[in-house]
């Protein structure tokens, strides 16, 4: 994710791009959809801009997901990670 | 595969790199300081002829059609029905830029005038009107058109489509 050197606010991690991709949206129809400009969602993906607590809200109820879903300070864990947790891979752990 | 995901119907405005942007800022705010430079310089050699109208033409058409590019995307920018939050933000950040300029400059200038009288040993200042006019107008086209540089400075590129 790219990092402006003159970011002065934390930065978000989020996971638009999975949700975006897994419902077969272009980045134009998730901002139709959101009400905003077609690049903000690229910026939004890449985390160089932080959506305001109406654009996190809006695009939360888009998805119909929690905000914490979509948006968070922490890192996401990886699909595969959580799908197959290290435990249960096969010929690992019990 | 990689491309830019620009919806058909932007004007090329929206289209330009912020490098290319950067570069016609460049270009467009040291046109005018350049021209009146070069004006000096020729009133004081006495030169003239066709190079010193060729500089002259290709200054002033850097300066006029730098600032009609930097208008333009900022025209498109400045439109309050197309903005979103972002944009609005960056507009912002655009303003502040542009008047931290100026203020400096304003700072920079009237120190340096005041620098004159006092470091000068007593020297009046003297402001000759072919020297003073050009240059203040010069410097009302470019404090008209910082906002627009300093927005065309500012804004990233668009992040390419996946």
């Amino acid at each position: 994710m790219a990092k402006p050197a003159n970011r002065i606010e934390p930065l978000l991690h989020n996971r638009l791009a999975v949700l975006r991709a897994e419902r077969g949206l272009s980045r134009g129809q998730l901002a139709e959809a959101l009400g905003v400009n077609y690049q903000t969602v690229g910026y939004l993906e890449r985390g160089e801009y932080n959506p305001s607590l109406d654009l996190a809200l809006r695009t939360a109820d888009y998805f119909g997901l929690p905000v914490e879903a979509i948006f968070s300070r922490e890192p996401f864990p990886t699909m595969s990670s959580q799908l197959y947790p290290v435990a249960t891979r096969p010929g690992q752990g019990g | 595969m990689v491309s830019r995901s620009m919806p058909s119907g932007e004007p090329w405005v929206d289209n330009l790199s912020q490098r290319r942007r950067r570069v016609i800022v460049a270009l467009t705010l040291a046109a005018l300081p350049m021209l009146l430079a070069w004006w000096w310089w020729c009133s004081v050699n006495s030169a003239s002829g066709g190079l010193w109208f060729l500089i002259v033409v290709i200054l002033l058409g850097q300066a006029v059609g730098g600032s009609l590019v930097l208008l333009a995307h900022w025209s498109r920018a400045n439109r309050p029905d197309r903005l979103d939050e972002r944009q609005r933000q960056l507009r912002d950040r655009a303003w502040v830029l542009s008047y931290r300029v100026t203020v400096i400059a304003i700072a920079v200038a009237v120190e340096g005038a005041l620098a004159v009288p006092v470091f000068g040993l007593g020297r009046p200042i003297t402001l000759d009107a072919g020297f003073a006019y050009p240059w203040g107008l010069a410097s009302i086209v470019i404090f008209a058109v910082l906002p627009a540089a300093a927005l065309a400075w500012i804004e990233p590129d668009p992040p390419a489509e996946i």
